[in-house]
């Protein structure tokens, strides 16, 4: 049995920090979609498994509902099957019933209810619907007790965070044993939650999401392609990337004036194309107020570089002597020029102070040479 | 700079040449009195060091000489450095000007003015004297206590005097943009105190977080209203189910079926116990009857037998009764016999006493009728004497209102002749001896002395003398007037009859004794012939003497002789008594009589009653044997006794099956506790029923709810509207903290800017200070940065504004700052001449005198000269004395007549 498994998709995402480039990241998730479904015609696999969080929102608009399901409609020999997630609960009068009444595609599954169904010859699928936001128990639980023939194999689906049981059950959201796979017997755990494609035991996989949509989680989108030979054999899993943009977190701590060549420098070398590069980059450093506007002047290289720049700078600002004789060489500015600088280093002043002085002195920098 | 000597000539009241010589370094004073000149000569020493020579200003053209067309013509002689130059001025005609240094001429015209500038270091053309640096320094009459202003010029003078010494500390143009666009970043975002201001980016930022925050809060109001909803929902249909669960349906409906039954034989058990007590009711009742049957015949036997006791009992009291009665009788005929006879005996005593009581009243009316005939005559005499004085009255009486009106008549009359007697002349006529029968009056000899009251004309004449007419006074209507007095009087007394009021009062008096008499006729007349009911006393009198005749004459008709009073009273007595005598016993045997006969009627009821009784009980014993003779009664006696007995156990059976079946039916308590049962699962199942039907309308409800809700995309929008939250705060805090760096910044600047101003002026304040503790010990001053003075401080008090300073000290400290501003000057290597024109007006004696020491301490550093017309107040200033003199010499430098050569002349 081969399926393609895949999570978290989060359908509706706003991204709005990311100002104008918020819509080509709710494209590319519906992108996805698509990639997903050429993958699957492309190995032969029939069933694609969506463990939970198909949308980002519990009450998303129509457009929203309908935008991944027109997408999984195109693939007809292929059948994608959809767990309700965290985001996405199976409630009365929520989302899925919505889903229903729009009109499910016929290759589209909905496994809105803990009862075992079937994938094809001698396989058997045994999801774990969420029908709350936190649940307490262990849904995955019922699985131990979903009788299959003899011989079939038992692929389960779910959604929640592995839980170390014993250590105060009730307080893990969506808690899922570690050991479920082993419990009920299942040939392979398809789990979803994690934003991150993680194996948790060889029958148990995190499959992270089609698409990113955070940094320091995954940096690429991923599916897995899983291959079970036959009920009781280990599965073969192989991470597949689908997505569209990489996502990536860089610190740089600046110590010398010229550590900053090009903005390519700064890059990871396995961020190609830079073009799809989601980059957060986090500079820290003490630096002159001339070196200051160069960074600026850097950072503004590498924004046009990149898809998006989330530069976080935790710079102090450190002024030379240039620096305070192009403010002034003597007189009122240059005295003032003396006393931010030393304000900014004064170890008695709250760092929210200190910060404030070396803005002032930016400030005074900028007007003294405007 | 200092200056060594003055001349003008052709200016003002100088028409010749007048020098002021002897001027030298340390303390000058001029003192002159007014008119002197003192202000001319200064006004002639700033154009002419400061004037252009062909300059045609109000200043220059101030300089002309008064009542000639002169050219005005001034020379200053100055020490500079260590040369000695001298400045040749002509202005308003024949313009020119000449330097000479040293003696030697250097320059002419123009340069020469140029040269001058240049030797003083002004800066050329200046506007007025007071643009100038050294016009810091002159002070001209009456502006001694304005406050220092210097111009720009004398700043930037003091400027590099200071900045020379302390550095370039005020950072210049560049400094002041800086600030300056600080400051003006911050108002656009801040007001005054701090708030943001409209229109500017932070409040923008700032409404946008709060608009971000209120549309978030009201997105995720609405997702927990909704979310709420869903909860309600779920509890809803989980409410549901356990309600339509049909196993517990079913066990209620058996538990409900089960406690039917057991009310139903409950109440079977009840019938049937109520059903066995009805039963026994009726047994007992009638054993009830039998034995009350029974009773009752007994009773009758018991009654019966009383009954023939009792009988026998009244016949035997009844014959008792009897035997008295007859006794009784006998004994009320004989008493009814005496009695008879008593009565007539009576009747004869009484016959005997009315007749002897008619003969003595016969004889009292005899009396009594000789008595009313004497009355009679009298009160007939007395009517006619009544009648005879009313007759008299009727003739002479005259009516009160008549008498009144008669004297009201008599008086207007008198009144009348009174006013006009008053108006009557009085004569009095007095005859002297040979006056007798020759006076005359109206024709009347007077023979002796007379008065006369002249109503009338009157005529006196002395014979052969004299004739006199008096004509009284009194008008014609006077005397009609006492005519129409008389008149009326007449007319009253004829009213009534009289000649005149005395007659008419006479007949008035009469009148009155008439009815005096009159009256008292009339009490005698009802005292002997009262009155009564309306009738006469005479004719009541009559009448009453007609009825004694007729009674009289009645009773003498029939009896003998009645005049004998006093027998026929003893007669009567004597038979008054003979008959009460007889009225008491015949009351006592009435007594005794009426006694009996209420025995004998008591007798007979007695008898009647007991009678009565033996009837009635023989009645009752005809109506009880009728009931049950004698011969059944034995038998029902036995027969009745049976049939009780047997109805008595008849109804102790039926009791004890009652009792019975009482026992086997459940409590009172038990059957509410079932009947409780019944009525709470009959009530459960509705209530099931119902509420199974309202949660399926709330179910509804809120599916309607949610899935209107659910399309309204709400968590798109809150994840939005998150996003934009924070980006609208992440705008906000890097605004404020931009805000807070400007801010910074801007204070910052400030300080600097305060803490070099303090620097730039410490050397000024450094000059002025010792002028100031010579006037004010502990005192300091404060400047800004253009030099001019704020205020002062005396020894640690508040700074006192210096607006707020009287005008005497105003001016000392104006004074003090411009000596300052010299001292500095001197002590940087330009000394410059400060000249103080008719100054410390406002100075008290104490304060001059101090001001006089500052004086002389400046006067140790520069040159000072002082204009004063005030010699006594400057007695004690000291100085070098100067004056201003005609200048007699012929070796002048200013020759009128010597032409300058013209250099631009206009």
């Amino acid at each position: 049995m081969r399926i393609l498994h895949t999570a978290d998709w989060q359908i509706g995402k706003p991204f709005l920090r990311f100002g104008e480039k918020a819509e080509a990241l709710r494209a590319a998730r519906l992108d996805a979609v698509e990639r997903l479904g050429d993958l699957a015609v492309a190995e032969g696999v029939a069933h694609i498994l969506v463990a939970g969080d198909v949308f980002d929102s519990e009450t998303p608009a129509n457009v929203t509902l309908r935008g991944p399901l027109e997408r999984m409609h195109r693939f007809a020999r292929v059948t994608w099957h959809l767990l309700p997630g965290n985001h996405d609960p199976h409630r009365p009068c929520g989302l899925w019933e919505r889903v229903r009444k729009l009109g499910v595609p016929p290759n589209v599954c909905l496994h809105l209810d803990p009862e075992p169904v079937v994938l094809g010859d001698h396989c058997f699928l045994l999801p774990a619907p969420l029908t709350g936001k936190a649940e307490t128990r262990d849904l995955t639980a019922r699985m131990d007790a979903m009788a299959t023939p003899e011989g079939a194999i038992r692929i389960g689906l779910a959604h929640g965070a592995i839980a170390q049981f014993g250590a105060g059950e009730g307080e893990a959201k969506n808690p899922i044993d570690p050991a479920r796979a082993e419990r009920a017997g299942l040939d392979y755990l398809a789990l979803g939650d994690w934003h991150r494609t993680q194996p948790v035991n060889a029958r148990t996989w995190y499959a992270g999401t089609p698409e990113p949509d955070r940094y320091n989680s995954q940096a690429v989108g991923t599916a897995l392609l899983v291959t079970i030979p036959r009920a009781g054999a280990i599965p073969q899993v192989e991470p597949r990337c689908v997505g569209t943009y990489h996502w990536r977190s860089e610190a740089i701590a600046l110590t010398e004036p010229d550590q900053l060549t090009t903005p390519e420098a700064a890059l990871p070398a396995t961020a190609e194309p830079v073009s799809k590069l989601v980059l957060a980059l986090a500079i820290s450093g003490a630096v002159s107020i001339t070196a200051r506007r160069m960074l600026d002047q850097w950072l503004e290289r590498l924004q046009a570089l990149v898809f998006h720049l989330d530069a976080d700078l935790d710079l102090r600002i450190r002024p030379d002597r240039d620096d305070l004789e192009t403010i002034d060489f003597d007189g009122v500015l240059r005295r003032a020029a003396e006393t931010l600088k030393q304000q900014s280093v004064d170890p008695s002043l709250s760092s929210a102070a200190r910060q404030t002085a070396e803005d002032a002195l930016m400030e005074l920098y900028l007007e003294a040479t405007a | 700079m200092i200056i060594t000597h003055i001349a003008v000539e052709g200016v003002g009241r100088f028409r010749g040449r007048h020098v002021v010589r002897g001027l030298g370094p340390g303390l000058n004073l001029l003192c002159a009195a007014n008119e002197a000149g003192k202000s001319t000569i200064f006004r002639a020493v700033q154009a002419c060091l400061f004037a252009r020579h062909d300059a045609n200003t109000k200043e220059t053209r101030a300089l002309g000489c008064i009542g000639a067309q002169l050219s005005a013509r001034v020379e200053v002689g100055f020490k500079c450095g260590d040369a000695d130059y001298r400045i040749e001025k002509a202005f308003l005609r024949s313009n020119a000007t000449r330097l000479y240094k040293n003696d030697r001429l250097i320059a002419e015209g123009r340069a020469a003015d140029e040269a001058l500038w240049s030797t003083l270091d002004l800066s050329p053309g200046a506007r007025s004297f007071e643009d100038s640096a050294i016009g810091l320094l002159w002070v001209r009459q009456g502006q001694s206590f304005e406050p220092v202003r210097p111009s720009g010029e004398g700043q930037a003078l003091l400027s590099r005097m200071i900045e020379a010494e302390v550095g370039k500390v005020l950072g210049g143009e560049r400094g002041e943009r800086v600030f300056t666009s600080v400051t003006a970043k911050l108002a656009l975002e801040e007001t005054k105190t701090g708030l943001a201001k409209t229109g500017g980016a932070w409040k923008a930022a700032l409404e946008r977080v709060e608009a971000a925050r209120r549309a978030l809060d009201d997105v995720r109001a609405t997702l927990a209203s909704l979310e709420a909803d869903r909860d309600a929902l779920a509890a809803k249909l989980r409410e549901r189910d356990g309600l339509a669960d049909a196993s517990a349906l079913a066990q209620m409906q058996a538990d409900l079926n089960l406690a039917m039954r057991e009310r139903d034989t409950a109440i079977g058990l009840d019938q049937a116990a109520q059903k066995a007590a009805t039963e026994a009711a009726r047994c007992e009742l009638a054993h009830e009857r039998a034995s009350d049957k029974h009773q009752r015949l007994i009773a009758l036997d018991q009654r019966i037998a009383a009954t023939r006791v009792r009988i026998g009992e009244l016949d035997r009291k009844a014959q008792e009764e009897e035997a008295a009665l007859n006794a009784q009788a006998t004994a009320l005929t004989d008493q009814e016999e005496a009695f008879a006879k008593l009565g007539a005996q009576l009747a004869v005593a009484e016959r005997e006493a009315d007749l002897a009581r008619a003969r003595e009243l016969a004889a009292q009316d005899a009396e009594r009728l000789a008595d009313l005939d004497a009355r009679l005559k009298q009160a007939r005499e007395l009517r006619d004497r009544i009648n005879l004085l009313r007759q008299t009255f009727a003739l002479v009486n005259v009516a009160p209102d008549a008498l009144r009106r008669i004297e009201q008549a008599a008086r207007d009359l008198e009144a009348a002749q009174s006013r006009r007697a008053a108006k009557a002349p009085q004569i009095a006529i007095r005859l002297g001896p040979d006056g007798v029968g020759r006076v005359t009056s109206s024709g009347e000899a007077i023979t002796g002395p007379r008065d006369i009251a002249a109503l009338e004309p009157l005529r006196i004449e002395i014979a052969e003398i004299a004739s006199i007419e008096i004509a009284p006074a009194a008008t014609p209507e006077d005397a009609q007037s006492v005519n129409r007095a008389r008149e009326k009087l007449e007319r009253e007394l004829v009213v009534v009859g009289a000649a005149s009021l005395a007659e008419a009062r006479e007949r008035r008096a009469k009148a009155d004794d008439i009815v005096t008499e009159q009256r008292g006729l009339a009490a005698e007349l009802a005292m002997i012939a009262p009155a009564a009911n309306g009738k006469d006393g005479v004719a009541l009198l009559e009448k009453a003497l007609c009825e004694a005749q007729a009674k009289l004459a009645a009773f003498v008709g029939a009896a003998p002789d009645c005049s004998d009073r006093e027998a026929l009273r003893e007669q009567r007595c004597v038979a008054e008594q003979a008959r009460d005598t007889l009225r008491r016993e015949h009351h006592e045997l009435q007594r005794a009589l009426l006694a009996s006969r209420n025995g004998v009627a008591a007798e007979k009821m007695r008898l009647a009653a007991f009678r009565g009784d033996r009837e009635a009980a023989h009645e009752k014993l005809a109506e009880d044997l009728a009931l049950c003779p004698d011969e059944e009664r034995p038998h029902k006696l036995i027969a009745l006794a049976a049939e009780a007995a047997q109805a008595r156990a008849l109804f102790e059976q039926a009791q004890a099956e009652a009792t019975r079946l009482r026992t086997a039916v459940p409590s009172g308590e038990q059957r509410a506790a079932i009947e409780a049962r019944v009525k709470r699962l009959t009530q459960a199942i509705a209530a099931r029923h119902d509420r199974l039907q309202e949660v399926e309308r709330d179910i509804a409800g809120l599916r309607g709810r949610i899935e209107s809700r659910g399309g309204e995309d709400l968590g798109e929008r809150e994840s939005a509207l998150a996003d934009a939250l924070a980006l609208a705060e992440r705008e906000r805090a890097r605004i404020e903290q931009r805000l807070a760096a400007l801010r910074l910044l801007r204070d910052t600047i400030e300080a600097c800017r305060r803490e070099a101003r303090e620097t730039f002026l410490a050397p000024v304040k450094r000059a002025m200070r010792p002028y100031l503790q010579t006037l004010f010990p502990g005192a300091d001053a404060e400047l800004d940065e253009h030099f001019s003075i704020g205020g002062v401080q005396r020894s640690g008090s508040e700074i006192e504004p210096f607006g707020s300073l009287s005008d005497g000290t105003r001016e000392q400290i104006a004074i003090i700052v411009r000596l300052a501003f010299g001292r500095l000057l001197a002590e940087r290597g330009q000394p410059t001449p400060i000249v103080l024109d008719d100054s410390l007006v406002f100075s008290d004696d104490e304060r001059i005198e101090r001001m006089f020491d500052v004086l002389m301490q400046a006067a140790e550093k520069q040159q000072v000269i002082v204009l004063t017309c005030r010699s006594r107040a400057f007695q004690s200033c000291g100085g070098r004395p100067l004056a201003i003199e005609p200048d007699a010499s012929p070796q002048t430098t200013m020759d009128l007549r010597a032409p300058l050569r013209l250099v631009g002349s206009r």
